[in-house]
């Protein structure tokens, strides 16, 4: 191995390692501030890639049909504990929202044929099809059980990435799709061709991580989920909703997981079943980070991302074995390290 | 007992079922009942690791796949018997879960699931890259199992077996749950610092159930690879490991039968999807681990506790644990004479990060008297206890019990020596009985272990130990609460709770953390003559308590402590008068 | 209008009798009407269902809103804009059912039936005093909203209209219930129309069938209104909530085999059927979640016969293949095939039963053991992958009946011996395909060759089969790496392949996952040959590999370019009538290779089966050996992949002529001379 081939590779490694550590960042928050280890995070990933492949292939995404339903279930929800509790009012708010803006999105795809728009206008697209999913999700799946154990709500999490691969499988098909690249350009640094999109992917990755950076120190919901992430009790005593912060960081996980899978889905193929094995290696990242540290999280994502690269360089069938046991003594190490206070 | 009487009958009509379903049932669903067979044992594992010890993991799949995996090797490789390679399957199973636990069992928290996660997925790809185990493609040609002449090749032959298997282990793991082994695993889920506290070795607990764990995977795997007389990676996958968490969360992860019922639901369930849903919607595939998934989360909302909970309403509750009299009582440890002196702090400091909570405090405690500490929130009173007591050790500092140096012992090798501990925030298992709960305390009092506890070899000592619990509990004053769950008894009873199950150790030196907080008036007379008694028997007593009445009228001498420092020691009469503690503690309302 | 016979029609006159009568009352006589036509028909479009529903209700619905208009002062202000919003858009929701694929549509109209069902028991006591309000301009837009959405779904299903907007009028405009019916009536007959108006003129109604129904659907209606106008609005509020005694005697519809006993199974929903009618007997008066559980169960038992496959059949053929799992690329195309398989062989009728194994070896062995064991099949399709394959062997030798794997190993048919002797294949070997790899390679001066392949079976498979000839050919093979089918990255192993400067690469994967390791090297600016396997031949791996792929070399059946063959090659017939088959059915481009598999198993099996029947009936022992033996005497059999010429020691039976050399040019297959 040259350093060229080291350059490359350790290049490569920080890219995944990137995409990971944005899963990572979201898998902290959500389980900070919900205790749910969200396992379906990866999905977002697809679903967000496979979304924009169909926009661009010109298909209506079906996404689309998972909105309007999960839209309209809420819609029923909320309109029946509205009418138990006679407030009328509400109804046809809670109409618009759920059911009205999904069909008026959905009538707009169908309407303008979405292959000849502009590729930020599908971007923008997909992430709007794909990123309400998230707090619907909370609402629907997490919310009633939101006092449940943590196992309870890690089953619950397993349940609901059953379900969305299902889904997907029903919604992409078996096949993989790759979406065009957002440059084209190339650099070369000495011997190493540094492809743009690479690049583009470390780079929006780092900005998104400052984003989140200001959103949690600088605005009053960033602070309310931090609140929440502290104190749970704390926080609604302080009338921040449980609920209300729940959606908040179920909608920023949905964001991120789908913006990742926008990333790097000109980079590499993506598939209905891809975001399990993404999500984890952000969730090791995450873990690494102890569900708590942010900076430790992204650092340990990309651990993870080098050690997956070199290891398919030196072993390739091997990979995974390599991967999942060398992560094995850093657990220990973060785990002695941690101070682990027991709950009361 | 009556209640017992019907259990027994219940246990025995399920048996009979079970005898007969083969015959009775068309073939498929023999096959059906194998299957959930197989998933319940690896269920119950989880039952036993996840459910009651509180220790998540999702990598039991790989685990099934060692028994399976060496079963299949030696056969067809080595033409070694069947019977054979389940002992072989076991050790190595028990080989590997043992050096996997000493690793990963030191995770805490979070680390421990993805530390599963890690090597059920390790394990997984080894087993498909290995040459000698038939790769990703797998081994065939494994044969079945044998008995003299009878072979094991139909799945109604086979469900004796696998039924037989699961039943033993059931009844197994119940009386292992119901024993002093059992007792200190469940207090693993209450967190290990109580367990500690009371002289449970918990490393060696958690290690323990999950051998156990793996150990039950491992005869699951080795029941499959001869069922199936094929392996390949794919059973054993993460996936699979999750589903098995799955199955024992839905039947009900606390209880044993959960994990039958849970593998059974999953299994039928998946089957009648795929049965009816094609029906129903056309076409078949896809929707079935939609709608799976769909009627999971309502499952899971609507019985978070899983489903076995609901159904046991219907059944008898045996009585576990109950109290047995006309037992030989345990024997007590001789108490030191009086006077002498059992406890000696010199120098006591305990630094967190920049904090100073305890600084060169010093102080004694003697035998058969009540020594108080007592100081403003935050003076560093806990925290001293937790020094003393080994739960979290001095930063400096010497501390002699009975003339033994017992800084940096582990609080069990401390609770061994003789002394015994409440907890300010209770620390009481709430599902768990009142006498359940006493009986942890009295842990170090027993030998037997887990084999005894399995085959129920342990119901002497274990009558002791209950009876034992109950004398405690009567004396404290609890004898109607006996049997209710712990955790449904007001906050100032859990503190009289804690004081027995601290008494059921048979501790010379007793540290109590604010025992009458939340008492009524006629509750803490009547813990202070209990006190009192203690204090006659010989007993050291060290008291934290913010009730000035109740301290003044107990103890023997008090400490005073202000921002970790010791501020004045004495009698309760000089401490009333000592104008720095009337200025520092009472701020001079007097 | 074919294909109704006279007692279906009769069925379908009482249902519309009952369900007009329900309309007048309550509404949601869809309720009964809707499930009544798909049970009764079903092979239509729900397009065409919907249709001739709205065409018979509606003109029920007028003549019950006229009835009401004579007796009680119409609230014009808000049931007017009520009644235009939901004109327009029921007109919407009649074009989204045809717009929607049947596929999605069923499941939907499923849960929504069973969401309107609930509703309708769900619904408890209100008002009984007409106390207009609301009649200012929020209202006005309160009509025009929910006078929309529902008209939207009326126009798009229906059942449960009538009482939606029942409630409407009494929620939110106070009506009474005399008078929210009355308007409910009028807003009805606008949305029914509307739909007409779209359903109509698209072909979407069965005329004489409709005229039927419409008929007796105004005699219910006139029935029902005409009850209603006398008993005023108690009789109304009875209907709604009373659970007390049935109000009408039983009818019992035979050919439906409903039990239309009102009151004590439902108000208004009284559609049960086979054993669920037990629950809903008058005299069981269950509570009202009861009520619900029952109606919906007997709803959906109504549904499941509804939609059941016809049950009557001889030869019973089993098909477990993986249409979800990592493997649903293969096992999908191959799903859609069985889907085309001819339904009579040699004038028997044949079943398909076809189960997904998730690409998992336990399942797989389950779906086996229950194909064999519940549905009594003369022979099993499947699996699509080996490993499911290999694990069968044992459990079809045991219960002897023949199987034909679908996945590539020649493990599971070699070496030949006694359980392997009830097992056949369709999918060339590996080795054969390793084979014309290898023969193209030497013709070409490879000299060293790189592999990269999945980590799984297939890759395995490939793998082993190639580094054998390889070997032989002295061929060296310079790398042997693997990857995952969703790695998002094979930078590390294309590094290392890129280091060894060999001639040539071959990717042993299936799929798109498959155009990973070669848009990589492309990349990476690798010059020499690339081979693929023939996993990648569908249209999807040309999609995602795009330009990258020009000029690679793959292995393939011939019917992947059937249509570039010589005409004096038999196969050419053979394998584009399966073309043209899948290709009508799912589209231009969609044929795969793979579906080919289980098309040639069931051209193995016609090719069988008539000789068997001679020596047995289907679903005997004998049947079953006969059919074993027929597989194996196959000869000179051309289908899409080949021609097959089995032996007791060959259970494939394939030759040169089952595998073409395919290069891709200019994004599509062109065969190699």
């Amino acid at each position: 191995m040259d350093l060229q081939i080291a350059l490359l590779l350790g290049q490569d490694g920080v890219t995944n390692g990137a995409i990971y550590a944005l899963l990572a960042l979201a898998l902290v928050l959500v389980f900070a501030v919900t205790r749910v280890i969200f396992i379906p995070q990866g999905e977002f990933v697809a679903f967000g890639a496979l979304t924009l492949a169909s926009l661009q292939a010109g298909r209506l995404p079906g996404t689309v049909w998972l909105l309007l339903a999960m839209g309209t279930l809420i819609a029923l929800i909320e309109g029946a504990a509205a009418l138990r509790k006679r407030h009328f009012r509400r109804i046809p708010l809670i109409l618009l929202l759920n059911c009205g803006a999904p069909l008026l999105l959905a009538g707009a795809l169908v309407a303008v044929s979405s292959a000849s728009l502009p590729l930020l206008v599908q971007v923008f697209l997909a992430l709007l099809l794909v990123v309400p999913l998230g707090p619907m999700i909370y609402r629907l799946a997490y919310q009633p059980v939101a006092e449940a154990s943590v196992l309870v709500l890690l089953i619950v999490s397993v349940a609901v990435h059953v379900t969305l691969i299902g889904i997907g499988l029903l919604f992409f098909g078996a096949e993989g799709s790759r979406t065009p690249s957002f440059t084209e350009v190339s650099f070369e640094v000495g011997d190493v061709l540094l492809q743009g999109q690479t690049l583009l992917v470390l780079v929006a990755s780092v900005l998104l991580i400052i984003a989140l950076y200001f959103f949690f120190e600088r605005t009053i919901y960033g602070k309310a989920l931090r609140a929440t992430a502290m104190n749970r009790t704390g926080a609604r005593l302080m009338g921040i909703s449980g609920s209300l912060a729940g959606m908040l960081s179920f909608t920023l996980a949905a964001s991120i997981g789908a913006f990742s899978g926008i990333l790097i889905s000109p980079i590499t193929t993506i598939y209905y079943d891809s975001g399990f094995l993404i999500g984890l290696k952000g969730f090791v990242g995450a873990i690494i980070g102890g569900l708590a540290s942010y900076p430790v999280a992204a650092a340990g994502a990309i651990l993870v991302g080098l050690l997956e690269s070199y290891s398919s360089f030196w072993a390739s069938a091997f990979k995974e074995v390599i991967v999942f046991t060398l992560i094995i003594p850093v657990l220990l190490w973060r785990s002695l390290t941690t101070r682990h206070v027991e709950e009361e | 007992m009556k209640r017992s009487l019907q259990s027994t009958l219940l246990l025995l009509l399920f048996i009979v079922v079970l005898l007969l379903a083969p015959v009775l049932l068309p073939e498929f669903y023999v096959t059906l009942l194998n299957y959930i067979g197989l998933y319940a044992i690896v269920a119950l594992g989880l039952v036993m690791l996840t459910g009651v010890g509180g220790l998540t993991s999702f990598g039991q799949a790989a685990f099934v796949g060692l028994g399976a995996y060496t079963s299949a090797y030696l056969t067809t490789v080595h033409g070694v018997s069947p019977w054979l390679t389940l002992p072989a399957g076991l050790l190595v199973t028990g080989v590997v879960a043992l050096s996997l636990g000493l690793v990963t069992l030191r995770l805490s928290g979070h680390f421990l699931p993805l530390g599963t996660i890690a090597w059920g997925m390790s394990l997984y790809y080894l087993f498909g890259n290995l040459d000698a185990l038939g790769g990703h493609t797998g081994m065939s040609g494994i044969p079945p199992l044998q008995f003299v002449e009878l072979e094991l090749k139909s799945g109604r032959e086979f469900f004796y077996l696998i039924w037989a298997v699961l039943l033993v282990l059931v009844l197994g793991t119940r009386n292992l749950l119901d024993s002093r082994e059992g007792r200190a695993i469940r207090a693993l889920k209450g967190g290990s610092v109580m367990a500690e506290a009371m002289g449970v070795n918990t490393p060696r607990s958690k290690i323990v159930v999950f051998t156990l764990a793996a150990l039950y995977a491992s005869t699951s795997g080795w029941l499959y690879a001869h069922l199936q007389r094929f392996v390949n990676p794919t059973p054993f996958s993460l996936t699979q490991g999750i589903e098995y968490l799955f199955m024992a969360v839905v039947g009900g992860v606390s209880h044993v039968w959960g994990a039958i019922l849970g593998a059974g639901l999953i299994t039928v369930l998946k089957q009648w999807l795929q049965d009816w849903l094609p029906r129903l919607l056309g076409q078949s595939g896809n929707f079935e681990i939609i709608v799976f998934g769909l009627l999971m989360i309502v499952v899971l909302h609507r019985a978070r506790d899983g489903v076995w909970p609901m159904i046991q309403r219907f059944f008898p509750q045996r009585l576990i644990c109950a109290r047995v009299d006309g037992v030989r009582p345990l024997t007590r440890r001789p108490l030191p004479e009086a006077g002498s002196v059992l406890l000696e702090v010199k120098d006591a400091s305990k630094r967190f990060g920049g904090l100073l909570a305890n600084d060169r405090v010093s102080f004694g405690v003697r035998a058969g008297e009540v020594m108080a500490l007592i100081g403003p929130n935050g003076a560093g009173k806990s925290t001293m206890f937790n020094g003393i007591s080994g739960v979290d050790p001095l930063t400096s500092g010497s501390v002699s019990f009975r003339g033994e140096p017992i800084e940096g012992l582990p609080a069990r090798e401390i609770a061994r020596r003789g002394m015994s501990r409440t907890f300010q925030h209770v620390r009481l298992l709430p599902s768990m009985s009142v006498i359940e709960n006493v009986a942890i305390g009295a842990h170090l009092r027993g030998r037997r272990g887990f084999v005894a506890a399995a085959c129920r070899a342990d119901r002497a000592e274990e009558s002791r130990l209950l009876h034992e619990a109950a004398v405690q509990i009567e004396r404290c004053g609890l004898p109607e609460q006996m049997y209710e769950a712990a955790g449904s008894l007001p906050l100032g009873k859990q503190r009289i709770v804690e004081i027995a199950r601290a008494l059921a150790a048979d501790p010379c030196l007793l540290l109590l953390d604010e025992p009458a907080a939340g008492l009524r008036y006629l509750e803490k007379q009547a813990l202070a003559d209990l006190l009192r008694r203690l204090r006659a028997e010989g007993m050291g007593i060290l008291l934290v308590e913010h009730d000035m009445d109740f301290v003044m009228g107990l103890a023997d001498r008090v400490l005073v402590m202000e921002f970790g420092q010791k501020l004045a020691a004495g009698r309760p009469e000089e401490i009333q008068r000592n104008p720095a503690v009337i200025e520092a503690y009472l701020g001079g309302v007097e | 209008m074919a294909g109704v016979d006279s007692p279906t029609m009769a069925g379908l006159a009482i249902a519309a009798l009952f369900a007009g009568f329900i309309d007048a009352v309550v509404g949601g006589g869809g309720l009964i009407q809707i499930p009544a036509l798909f049970n009764a028909l079903p092979r239509e479009l729900p397009a065409t269902i919907f249709g001739t529903n709205k065409f018979s209700s509606v003109l029920g619905t007028s003549n019950a809103a006229w009835r009401y208009a004579r007796r009680v002062q119409m609230p014009w202000r808000t049931t007017l804009p009520a009644a235009v919003a939901a004109f327009s858009c029921s007109y919407v929701g009649a074009m989204a059912v045809v717009w929607l694929p049947p596929a999605m549509l069923r499941p939907l109209i499923l849960v929504m039936l069973i969401a309107a069902a609930a509703y309708t028991f769900w619904r408890r006591d209100f008002g009984a005093i007409h106390r207009p309000q609301h009649q200012g301009r929020r209202e006005f837009a309160y009509a025009l909203i929910l006078g929309g959405a529902i008209g939207f779904y009326d126009g798009f299903f229906g059942p449960g209209t009538g009482s939606f907007l029942i409630f409407l009028f009494v929620r939110f405009f106070g009506f009474d219930f005399l008078h929210a019916s009355a308007a409910a009536k009028v807003v009805n007959v606008a949305t029914n129309l509307a739909a007409l108006a779209f359903f109509i003129p698209h072909g979407h109604f069965l005329p004489m069938l409709a005229l039927l129904m419409a008929t007796c659907n105004v005699l219910g209606s006139f029935l029902g209104a005409h009850l209603a106008l006398r008993h005023g609005s108690g009789f109304v509020r009875k209907t709604f909530f009373v659970r007390g005694e049935p109000l009408y005697p039983q009818i019992r519809a035979r050919y439906l085999r409903l039990d239309l006993s009102r009151g004590s199974c439902g108000r208004t929903m009284p559609v049960c059927c086979g054993p669920v009618c037990s629950l809903c007997a008058p005299e069981n008066r269950v509570g009202g979640t009861m009520k619900i559980k029952a109606s919906t169960a007997g709803l959906v038992a109504l549904l499941a016969a509804a939609f059941a496959a016809n049950v009557q059949a001889d030869i019973n053929v089993g098909v477990t293949l993986s249409a979800t799992g990592p493997a649903a690329s293969l096992g999908i195309p191959e799903k859609n095939t069985v889907a085309l398989l001819p339904t009579t062989i040699a004038g028997q009728k044949v079943n398909y039963i076809v189960l997904d194994d998730a690409s998992d070896t336990t399942t797989a062995v389950k779906n086996t053991r229950k194909l064999i064991a519940e549905n009594k099949v003369d022979v099993i399709i499947g699996s699509t992958i080996t490993p499911n394959s290999l694990a069968m062997i044992d459990v079809v030798a045991e219960a002897g009946t023949p199987m034909i794997a679908m996945a590539a190993s020649a493990r599971i048919i070699e070496p030949m011996d006694a359980k392997r002797y009830w097992v056949f294949k369709t999918p060339q070997n590996d080795a054969q395909m390793a084979t014309a790899i290898v023969e193209h390679m030497t013709n070409n001066n490879v000299r060293t060759v790189a592999y990269i392949g999945f980590a799984d079976a297939y890759g395995e498979g490939w793998w082993n089969e190639f580094s054998k000839i390889a070997e032989v050919r002295k061929i060296q093979i310079v790398a042997n790496e693997r990857f995952n089918r969703a790695d998002t990255s094979v930078t590390g192993q294309v590094l290392k392949i890129l280091a060894t400067k060999a001639d040539a690469v071959l990717i042993g994967g299936a799929g798109t996952p498959a155009a990973l390791p070669q848009k990589s090297l492309k990349e990476k600016g690798y010059k020499g040959i690339m081979y693929q396997t023939h996993g990648v031949a569908n249209a999807d791996f040309l999609r995602v590999c795009a330009k990258d792929c020009e000029g690679t070399f793959l292995p393939a059946g011939p019917v992947l370019v059937a249509a570039q063959l010589p005409d004096a090659n038999p196969i050419k017939k053979a394998a584009l009538e399966y073309v043209g088959k899948y290709e009508a059915a799912y589209g231009k481009g969609s044929v795969s290779t793979f579906g080919a598999h289980a098309w040639d198993a069931s051209k193995l099996l016609a090719n069988a089966v008539p000789e068997a029947l001679k020596k047995a009936q289907p679903g005997t022992p004998e049947f079953r050996q006969a059919l074993r033996d027929g597989l194996e005497k196959t000869r000179n059999l051309t289908a899409a992949h080949g021609v097959f010429n089995m032996s007791p020691q060959d259970h494939l039976g394939f030759d040169q002529r089952a595998r073409v050399m395919v290069k891709v040019e200019g994004g599509s297959w062109k065969l190699v001379q």
